[in-house]
């Protein structure tokens, strides 16, 4: 027996994107300090299952699909990686080298020469948007991940069936929904493309119902499973869907916080318009390998090439279905999806030519390479305030402003002057500071079994109340749903503002915010007094 | 009178008339006969004999009386005429069967004469001649004589090594003793102190049996996972068989033996016959031993009625206790002639080719590698919902599991048949243990011990160089309950036979391979005894809450619960579905989603063996061959009745 052949290629290439990414990593963390909200969170969820004051699982929380939280459990047990969140961040770096990797061998599988893959991986690592989320502790490069990773199994077991590939295909398309919600429409439309592969081969009905059957039923039942989940611990099985964080719940609110999106929860057409603007603004590698590939499809009579075109309709569908019904598409991370999409349908345009054709490998590469000034462009056009526009004009070496020092400022105060479990706070608007202060043991958390009785009767239970300074009607903070008043009035009574470091305040609780006034009942019985 | 030997020139070079010619000349033949054999001959550089034997147009007896003629020396029958037993014994019965001879008679001159089944091997008389130490006189007899005299003589010493052999060389090996002293006193104290904790401490007590089961649980499920990975992940290098067909002329290929056992299996012998008949390879170097029960006349019966071609040879091993079938596999063992042997259950069908891949394969793999297990399956997997479970459960098993477990280079529990060996390393090993049940995954673990190896045939990543045997699925309830109760049982007894020494075990197969033992052997009735109480647990969870199950289950021991049950059996279930996939088994895939309904049959065969292994450890539950349809038959294996 031969020893084992060890892919040194891929090694090294996984190495190499690390590294890179590793020192995004620290670019984003030390250099220019920006933490997204969503990554804080996620971070603070996996903290809290081995380190709030009640360990469990289910502090992982039920807002986010739970996949990135899980991933982070294993690298918050380790000291170092627990300091900054740098779990999130390093988790994000090992998978975004894992998706180049995909890319690269994807490649390969494909004939590509190497200074050809090389040339392309250096067009996808270099991308500002692959850069920063593969570094920012995000979901979204986890998506990309298992993107392409499905795309990968399905371009291998379209050319040898072997059944590995079918499990790979559903396992990536179960773990992308554990991730996001919209994988659910790429996996319907690889599903359509294992049927529609195997029924024109003619293989038997037997062969195509198993083949679909071996496909689906992990992603259904990962959807199942997270039902259950819902339902054994929550109480609900769409509680992650209609629970009090939920994005259900939250979409109305965003959608009432800026009314320029209120038209387009009800006209296709220009939710259709908008994200085809958007993407292409994005990058406009994806418009252009759609249409490249079209051309091939059309020139080869390849209804297999053709069919590729069902990832970017499940793109499309799945960012009208948000506009629609869900969760409007605000950021431009919402369309990171378009840059591997874009990078894939090259690759299969390319690959479509036979022979391959060098000159068309050296159009796609230089197509891609030229969507990266759209993306920073677009970058730099997104919503000021908001990480994408803060990470480019960090990297053209712009000034930034200090966009967690409030944050940083509150979490110092709790730290200086608060004790053990003498803070009641919701880490739904508060994460950030629980985050800063890396402190758990200083809070009552929504997910310690008291929370709920000390937030009724904070008096005596908890020294002092984080609140959240902004409407509280559009706050899903269940401090602002009992306290609305904290929100917006420095002395409510029963509590004294101490410290407001915008959006936070933080206020001292000196009495029940429930109990009558102290006035003896005798006293309100008092008659008055004689010939008043 | 007896011819006496010698080895001179001219007596190999006289000019003699040719056998074919002769056979001929007396109408034992005809000319187109006479063709194909010399034709076949050429091909495979058989005896030209054997071949007419082989394709049935002559018998042994016919054989060697005419090659009497042809050399002019006496002819012995030795049935009508049987030496005493005494003069068979003046050679060691090993020479007897090695140089195909026997003494029958000391003459008054001294000399001894001596029946050869080949009259023309010098070799051979050479070393009779020099154990004999006297002058011999040839006579010739025939190669079923010469099996029937042995059998009668050394019937004692035969039944010894068939059964007791392994016991007197290697008692701490055999499962003649089930429980040793220590194992008792250990299982003993541990269930004291689980009475007395449960009287004293109930609460500590039920977390302490729970961490100790989860953990175990948790571990099995992790590895047998990761296994099955491995299986249907296999690299070339993992492979360890030809990934492609090897071309082997006929010329070059060694004698297999093929044993089977046979216990009232009247209904499927005429699908053996012919199974075995149509296997690609050439019948001269076939050694076909049909190991008959002698306390069942009727299946040798129905055998002897079938008539079938010369090379199948009928082997009756003695009615003592314990019958079991790998008693009878040592006995046929004994006179097996082949380079490798092979064994098959009576309703085997293996795929033609499998004979000669295995050879192919043997010739590839490294020296330590002695056993090539093929892949088994089922032809008859549509019959009912039990038949396709079990199928989907035999290809995830056969297909992916154990490439997997070959992939590690772990010990391999053997599965029933279908295991091809180098003879001399069987032997060598001790054979079958005949008290063991599953005396196939126990001679898996006792080879790994001696420093050999199992390699698997095939996988489903590598189609082009697996072979399949496929078998008949139990198709009624009861019986397959029975079969599944001795599988498990046989697991138990192998794992206590091991673990007498579990240091020793740990340095002959080393901590991975250990650890792979107890997952693979113990691991098996493990789960399957404890499944039961979890799934109960669950269903009480869910339906009530209970706070006992809260209290049972603290912290971590609720996760590690909790992914075993939910992750662990699902990724089982998805495993089932896949390999029956994998297989082409399309129609199977929707059954095997259901397959946790299987497992409850599972766990009561399960419960079943383990009341066995108290009870009546060597009992052999036999399974009902015979309850297929015809229609469920592979083509080529069906027989026109």
């Amino acid at each position: 027996m031969t020893r084992r052949h060890w892919d040194w290629e891929a090694t090294v290439v996984y190495g190499v994107c690390l590294a890179l990414n590793l020192m995004g990593v620290w670019y984003v963390v030390f250099h220019i300090r920006l933490f997204q909200i969503d990554a804080i969170a996620r971070t603070l969820n996996a903290w809290m299952v081995f380190f709030s004051t009640e360990p469990k699982l289910s502090n992982m929380g039920f807002v986010w699909l739970p996949l990135p939280t899980l991933l982070q459990l294993p690298l918050i047990l380790i000291p170092p990686l627990r300091t900054y969140g740098l779990a999130g961040n390093v988790l994000t770096a090992l998978v975004g080298a894992g998706a180049a990797t995909i890319l690269y061998a994807l490649m390969r599988h494909y004939g590509f020469p190497r200074w050809q893959r090389i040339l392309w991986l250096g067009v996808w690592v270099l991308n500002p948007m692959v850069w920063l989320y593969s570094a920012n502790a995000m979901s979204e490069i986890i998506a990309i991940f298992c993107l392409l990773l499905g795309w990968y199994h399905w371009d291998r077991w379209v050319s040898t069936e072997d059944t590995f590939n079918l499990v790979g295909m559903s396992l990536a398309m179960a773990m992308w929904f554990l991730t996001r919600y919209e994988s659910l429409l790429f996996a319907g439309a690889l599903l359509v493309l294992i049927a529609l592969h195997l029924w024109r081969k003619g293989a038997p009905w037997g062969q195509v119902w198993s083949s679909a059957l071996l496909y689906g039923v992990p992603v259904a039942g990962t959807v199942a499973l997270w039902l259950v989940v819902n339902w054994a611990i929550m109480g609900h099985p769409l509680y992650f869907a209609m629970g009090s964080y939920s994005p259900g719940t939250e979409a109305p609110l965003l959608v009432a916080g800026d009314p320029a999106l209120v038209p387009l929860r009800s006209n296709v057409l220009a939710v259709i318009r908008t994200i085809m603007v958007r993407s292409w603004k994005l990058y406009p590698g994806a418009g252009l390998g759609a249409a490249f590939l079209i051309i091939v499809a059309v020139w080869r009579r390849s209804w297999a090439l053709a069919g590729y075109l069902l990832f970017p309709l499940a793109f499309l569908a799945s960012a009208v279905y948000n506009d629609l019904f869900g969760f409007p598409l605000l950021s431009l991370r919402y369309f990171i999806l378009v840059i591997p999409l874009g990078a894939l349908l090259w690759v299969e345009g390319v690959r479509g030519l036979k022979p391959r054709n060098t000159w068309a490998a050296l159009l796609g590469a230089a197509v891609l390479a030229g969507s990266i000034p759209f993306t920073a462009q677009a970058m730099l056009e997104s919503q000021k305030g908001i990480e994408e526009n803060y990470a480019i004009n960090a990297l053209l070496g712009r000034p930034v402003p200090d966009l967690w020092a409030n944050d940083r400022l509150m979490a110092r105060y709790i730290l200086e002057h608060a004790g053990y479990r003498e803070v009641l706070a919701d880490p739904r608007e508060g994460s950030n500071v629980i985050f800063f202060a890396g402190r758990l043991d200083r809070f009552v958390l929504p997910a310690d079994s008291d929370f709920k009785r000390i937030l009724q009767a904070p008096y005596g239970q908890v020294r002092y109340i984080l609140a959240i300074e902004k409407n509280p009607e559009l706050l899903l903070d269940q401090i602002a749903e009992t306290y609305p008043e904290l929100s917006y009035q420095d002395d409510v009574g029963w509590a004294r503002l101490v410290l407001r470091a915008y959006p936070f305040r933080l206020y001292e609780v000196l009495g029940d915010p429930y109990r009558l006034p102290e006035t003896p009942p005798s006293q309100l019985l008092k008659p008055s007094a004689p010939g008043g | 009178m007896a011819e006496e030997v010698s080895f001179s020139a001219a007596e190999r070079t006289k000019p003699r008339p040719r056998f074919g010619e002769i056979l001929l000349a007396e109408g034992l033949i005809t000319e187109a006969q006479l063709q194909e054999a010399l034709a076949i001959q050429a091909r495979t550089g058989a005896r030209f004999g054997a071949v007419l034997v082989s394709l049935g147009h002559i018998n042994k007896l016919a054989v060697a009386q005419v090659l009497a003629r042809q050399l002019g020396l006496p002819f012995r029958n030795l049935l009508l005429n049987p030496p005493e037993a005494e003069a068979v014994r003046l050679i060691p019965e090993a020479l007897a069967r090695a140089a195909g001879a026997v003494p029958t008679a000391v003459e008054a001159d001294g000399s001894v004469t001596v029946g050869f089944v080949d009259p023309l091997d010098e070799a051979a008389q050479r070393k009779v001649a020099e154990a004999l130490r006297r002058p011999i006189r040839r006579e010739v007899i025939s190669e079923y004589d010469l099996q029937w005299i042995l059998d009668r003589v050394y019937r004692e010493e035969y039944i010894q090594r068939s059964v007791m052999e392994l016991y007197y060389r290697r008692p701490d090996e055999s499962a003649y003793v089930t429980f040793t002293t220590p194992q008792l006193v250990i299982l003993l104290a541990l269930g004291l102190a689980v009475l007395v904790g449960a009287i004293l401490r109930p609460t500590w007590t039920l977390v302490i049996v729970n961490i100790l089961i989860t953990a175990i649980y948790f571990i099995i499920t992790s590895y047998r996972a990761y296994l099955m990975y491995k299986g249907l992940r296999l690299k070339p290098q993992e492979a360890l068989y030809p990934t492609e067909p090897v071309e082997i002329p006929d010329r070059d290929l060694p004698t297999y033996t093929i044993l089977v056992p046979l216990f009232r299996e009247r209904e499927v012998l005429p699908t053996l016959l012919q199974a075995i008949a149509n296997l690609d390879y050439p019948p001269t170097k076939l050694d076909v031993k049909l190991l008959f029960e002698e306390s069942d006349p009727e299946t040798l019966a129905a055998a002897k009625a079938l008539r079938p071609p010369g090379y199948f040879q009928f082997v009756v091993v003695p009615n003592v206790p314990p019958q079991t079938k790998p008693k009878a596999c040592n006995y046929g063992l004994i006179s097996a002639v082949g380079q490798y042997c092979v064994i098959y259950d009576a309703e085997d069908i293996p795929e033609r080719d499998q004979l000669r891949k295995a050879v192919a394969a043997f010739r590839q793999v490294d020296p330590d590698v002695v056993c090539l297990q093929a892949r088994l399956n089922f032809y008859n997997r549509d019959q009912n919902i039990l038949t396709r479970w079990f199928t989907s459960e035999y290809s995830m098993w056969f297909d992916v599991f154990l490439p997997g477990l070959n992939a590690t280079r772990a010990p391999i529990p053997l599965g029933g048949t279908s295991n091809h060996f180098i003879t001399e390393r069987l032997r060598e090993l001790g054979a079958w243990d005949p008290f063991n049940v599953t005396e196939d995954a126990d001679l898996g673990v006792r080879l790994h011990r001696a420093g050999y190896r199992t390699a698997m045939l095939g996988s489903t990543t590598y189609e082009q160089a697996a072979s399949t045997t496929y078998e008949e699925a139990n198709s009624q309830l009861r019986n397959w309950v029975r079969q599944r109760s001795r599988w498990v049982k046989g697991y138990m007894q192998t794992w206590l036979v091991h673990m007498r020494y579990p240091w020793r075990l740990l340095k002959d197969v080393g901590v991975k391979n250990f650890l792979s033992f107890h997952v693979t052997v113990g691991g098996t009735p493990f789960t399957l005894l404890v499944n039961p109480w979890y799934w109960l647990v669950f269903l009480l969870w869910i339906l009530t809450r209970w706070d006992v199950i809260y209290v049972a289950f603290p912290g971590v021991l609720y996760y590690l619960s909790l992914i075993s049950l939910v992750v662990g059996n699902a990724y089982f279930v998805y495993f089932n579905a896949v390999a029956a996939y994998a297989r082409g088994y399309h129609n199977l895939v929707l059954y095997a989603f259901l397959s946790p309904f299987y497992w409850v049959l599972m766990s009561i065969g399960a419960w079943k063996g383990l009341y066995q292994l108290l009870v009546k450890p060597y009992y052999w539950e036999k399974t009902i061959h015979g309850l297929a349809k015809t229609d469920d038959l592979p083509p080529t294996a069906r027989v026109r009745r």
